[in-house]
């Protein structure tokens, strides 16, 4: 019955209630759509550049990942790939070449990481060929190159032209030799188009003078959010005085630590959104009780203990509460929904987002553990903004209170 | 039996700095049954003596006890406790909570005795035929008239059976006739179901029916007379 008198004493003034139960609304819609989007945009830097490049886990020569010095290459990869084979969590591996390279063109020249790929197995682990906007992926014929589109226009080259690599050898001379652009891609990264090129792995061993050794094994797993745990069995079986393995988040730490500061931000959201609900809620609740003073001496007097009286207001309050949470978390969904399926389109802002791999099309990702602590956080805050006002409901003697003018 | 003694009670209001004496050593008890009447000019010290004795304010000096009990050392919350098992209401403005219905209302007092849905719902509606008042359940205070009100106060005063009821001015908003249909109500209470009742009232309508007439003026009784009614 409690429930209802504070239900009722809400529709007493519909316009202030209103007012309190919009700005909880509003304030969770925002704080909803803010987090899905940062959510969806910071998931697809990850993902983008785990996908397009990185993989889950890679294992290299200790400290390669520090230095990328061609001698420190794989000495036993065919041990290393027949651990890898015989784990349950991996999806997909393929062995690496990394080589600091000059490409050159009739008219300019660019700085690159040359990668050689085993084209057939990458395929299945990597990304980068949806991202081809002309030509083709690499088919395994010798010296075909794939180049990002920004290095193609800083070569001032295209689709079929000849390019040429010079790189450090093994042995320390200089080798060169001449590449075919078979495709050239756009992926969400302006790093990976700007620093990252592909060829056969067969063709940069000839370069380099490698023979038939590899620079690292890269795996996909099945399971990403566990990587951790699979990189550290992994770790469990190589020989890790000569071998590093090394998760995602040891490679990009920066994105993962931005990931985790952004759930900090959220925190910091969380508690600014709730100190203006808890001000509107207070400040509503105060100019109810003082309306309603004689009201409360007339209760004090029949009998209704200080702590009804106290749980009677604080439901008001939880009712704005819950009402604008509930309201803000719906229309939430309503604008997530559309836009989890078709994504927002920033591709005005095309280059800007690249630079953060991020794609022109941005799809948010809702937590379902942001909506638990919506609903928690807001009717807590809701209660608390009671407090005051009741303590100051209860302070009231009878005789004054029915006394008030 | 002496449900209410009062022993030297005085009370001084602090109002600007100025002391005003509104009660001045008052010495008085009520016994079971009683139908009293305390009347006075306006400012003798009618309402704070209701006040008092309705646990409602606390004397400056002087004793209060309710059956026998002292109660200047009883805490807030007992308070509230004694006034809701022994104690009825009836205010002047008749003071019905607004947003709750007739029947709601005389639900109310039950429901913060802890009383369960079903018997304070029966019991209300009980207590409403047989005050006559069946009618007037599901209005709101404003849908009703102020006597129609004052009779559904008189049945949130009564429903929770209390020892006695105090009733300030209780015919003062409330035209000639429908004052007397009040008051026939409530003397009819007092003959059958034995409920003292206690009035402040300076109506003539009040005071003809008083079975005791207490007369205060400028905080001193000046006259308790006991008529043979």
């Amino acid at each position: 019955m409690l429930l209802k008198v504070a239900w009722r004493n809400l529709n007493r003034n519909k316009r202030r209630s209103l007012i309190i139960v919009l700005s909880a609304a509003v304030g969770v819609f925002a704080l909803f759509i803010y987090d899905a989007i940062s959510r969806g945009m910071i998931n697809q830097m990850l993902s983008n550049q785990i996908d397009v490049h990185l993989c889950d886990i890679q294992i290299n020569r200790k400290g390669f990942n520090d230095d990328k010095i061609l001698q420190s290459y794989l000495s036993n990869y065919i041990d290393i790939e027949n651990i890898v084979l015989n784990q349950d969590f991996v999806n997909n591996y393929s062995k690496r070449i990394v080589s600091f390279c000059i490409l050159n063109s009739a008219f300019n020249s660019v700085n690159v990481n040359l990668i050689g790929i085993e084209f057939d197995k990458e395929i299945k682990l990597t990304s980068i060929s949806d991202f081809i906007i002309e030509g083709d992926y690499l088919s395994g014929a010798k010296n075909e190159i794939l180049i990002g589109k920004k290095v193609a226009e800083k070569l001032e080259v295209g689709l079929g032209d000849k390019v040429v690599a010079v790189s450090a050898n093994l042995d320390g001379s200089i080798s060169t030799n001449l590449f075919n652009i078979s495709g050239i891609f756009r992926s969400p990264s302006s790093e990976i188009d700007q620093m990252l090129v592909f060829t056969n792995s067969s063709s940069l061993q000839n370069l380099i003078g490698f023979g038939d050794n590899y620079h690292q094994i890269v795996i996909k797993t099945k399971n990403r959010e566990k990587v951790m745990r699979y990189r550290d069995e992994l770790i469990q079986r190589i020989d890790t005085s000569q071998y590093e393995v090394l998760a995602y988040q040891d490679i990009i730490p920066l994105l993962v630590t931005m990931l985790e500061s952004s759930k900090s931000a959220m925190v910091i959201i969380y508690a600014i959104i709730g100190i203006g609900v808890l001000l509107g809620i207070i400040n509503s609740m105060l100019m109810s009780v003082f309306e309603r003073i004689q009201e409360f001496g007339v209760l004090m007097s029949i009998g209704m203990n200080n702590f009804k009286i106290f749980l009677m207001i604080v439901f008001e309050a939880f009712l704005l509460g819950s009402i604008g949470t509930f309201m803000g978390i719906i229309l939430g969904w309503i604008v997530y929904i559309p836009l989890s399926i078709y994504g927002l389109d920033l591709s005005t802002f095309s280059e800007g987002l690249q630079m953060y791999s991020v794609g022109n099309v941005i799809y948010p990702e809702i937590d379902l553990g942001l909506i638990l602590n919506a609903l928690l956080v807001m009717p807590i805050a809701s209660i608390i903004g009671a407090i005051y006002p009741s303590i100051k409901a209860i302070k009231l003697q009878p005789t004054e209170a029915m006394r008030y003018v | 039996m002496e449900l209410i003694r009062l022993e030297n009670v005085s009370k001084i209001y602090s109002s600007d700095g100025v002391a005003v004496n509104a009660l001045n050593d008052i010495n008085l008890s009520i016994y079971n049954g009683e139908y009293t009447v305390v009347a006075g000019p306006s400012g003798s010290g009618k309402t704070t003596l209701l006040n008092i004795i309705g646990t409602l304010d606390k004397p400056t000096t002087g004793k209060v006890y309710i059956i026998n009990q002292d109660i200047a050392n009883k805490k807030k919350k007992e308070l509230s406790r004694l006034r809701l098992e022994k104690l009825g209401f009836i205010f002047q403005a008749y003071n019905l909570i607004p947003v709750l219905t007739a029947l709601e209302n005389i639900e109310f007092a039950m429901m913060i005795k802890g009383i369960k849905e079903k018997e304070r719902k029966d019991k209300a509606i009980q207590i409403m035929k047989e005050l006559g008042i069946e009618e007037l359940a599901n209005k709101r205070p404003n849908q009703m008239s102020g006597g129609q009100q004052q009779r559904v106060a008189v049945a949130r005063a009564i429903v929770n059976a209390p020892m006695m009821v105090l009733a300030d001015e209780p015919t003062a908003n409330l035209d000639s006739k429908t004052g007397s249909l009040l008051l026939d109500m409530m003397q009819e209470m007092n003959r059958t179901k034995n409920i003292t009742f206690i009035f402040s009232s300076h109506d003539q309508k009040v005071i003809e029916r008083a079975k005791r007439l207490i007369l205060l003026k400028d905080g001193l009784i000046v006259d308790d007379i006991a008529y043979n009614k």
